[in-house]
């Protein structure tokens, strides 16, 4: 999947004057770079706080609150995509860790299949629900059963999920927002879709 | 194939779908899926839940939430 890209070139006023008028204290100027990036911050904030609605809102507002009183130690050079996607990545899990106790959820290293205490190779075979009719009420079960498995996922993974799979990030864009490495972000985004393809099969089960 | 084959490819699969691995450990991974069904159907089932990730209706910030945060930012 092709990741957005993070910053914007050309067109109307460039990001980098938008940027400097927004360090000499232009809120108008500023509020031009909300726009460009305020769908995105509000899709994160909402699907990492699944559920809690006016945690979402709160998160999209202090971002950018946040990113207009630190602006002057923004550096030029880096990608402010970048940067106001780890203020709203480190406000979601500084709420989410207040708000409730991390769930507690079996990270899977090995699928697990109630029958099929073996391996992959041995007993019962996996359901296959990959294909078949694609009807709409299948379609928005899907989506609602994997928005409800996102939230019982601990939130460090989930915000790696997010960002690679839901907004679109690459590996390496979403191990500089996190400040991770690309192999830690590729080992949680590993796991977080296995216990996700379980949380699945166990909804097409029913 | 083993079960230690299964579970040694398994922990390859997300880099296998987002064609980020190495091409022989590619073709080892196909070979191997040629032979053992549940591999397969594992792959597909994970491949789906990731679809069904790429295809999450976007949420868009409320004309109200928006003014608000306008507001905030412009203060009269």
């Amino acid at each position: 999947m092709a990741g957005p890209e993070l910053s914007y070139h050309g067109g109307m006023e460039s990001e980098a004057a938008l940027i400097t008028r927004s360090k000499r204290g232009d809120a108008k100027a500023f509020s031009s770079l909300v726009s460009r990036y305020e769908g995105r911050i509000f899709n994160l904030a909402h699907k990492v706080c699944s559920g809690l609605p006016a945690e979402a809102e709160d998160v999209y507002q202090e971002t950018f609150l946040t990113a207009y009183k630190k602006l002057s130690g923004f550096r030029q050079d880096s990608n402010l995509g970048t940067w106001l996607y780890r203020i709203a990545s480190n406000l979601c899990w500084m709420r989410l860790r207040k708000k409730r106790s991390e769930p507690v959820v079996p990270i899977l290293d090995h699928p697990h299949h109630p029958e099929h205490a073996g391996g992959l190779s041995s007993g019962p075979v996996f359901r296959d629900w990959s294909d078949g009719p694609e009807e709409l009420s299948r379609k928005k079960i899907l989506r609602e059963a994997v928005e409800a498995a996102l939230a019982q996922l601990p939130v460090d993974y989930r915000l790696v999920v997010v960002l690679r799979d839901i907004e679109g990030l690459s590996s390496e864009e979403t191990a500089r927002v996190m400040k991770l490495s690309v192999a830690a972000v590729k080992s949680r985004l590993h796991r977080g879709r296995l216990f996700l393809r379980d949380r699945l099969d166990k909804v097409a089960a029913s | 194939m083993s079960d230690r084959g299964c579970r040694r490819l398994l922990k390859h699969l997300s880099d296998y779908l987002d064609k980020d691995l190495d091409p022989s450990l590619c073709l080892r991974i196909e070979a191997h899926m040629k032979g053992c069904k549940p591999c397969l159907t594992f792959i597909r089932t994970l491949k789906k839940t990731v679809g069904v990730l790429h295809r999450q209706k976007p949420a868009v910030p409320s004309a109200r939430l928006k003014a608000e945060l306008r507001r905030r930012l412009l203060p009269r």
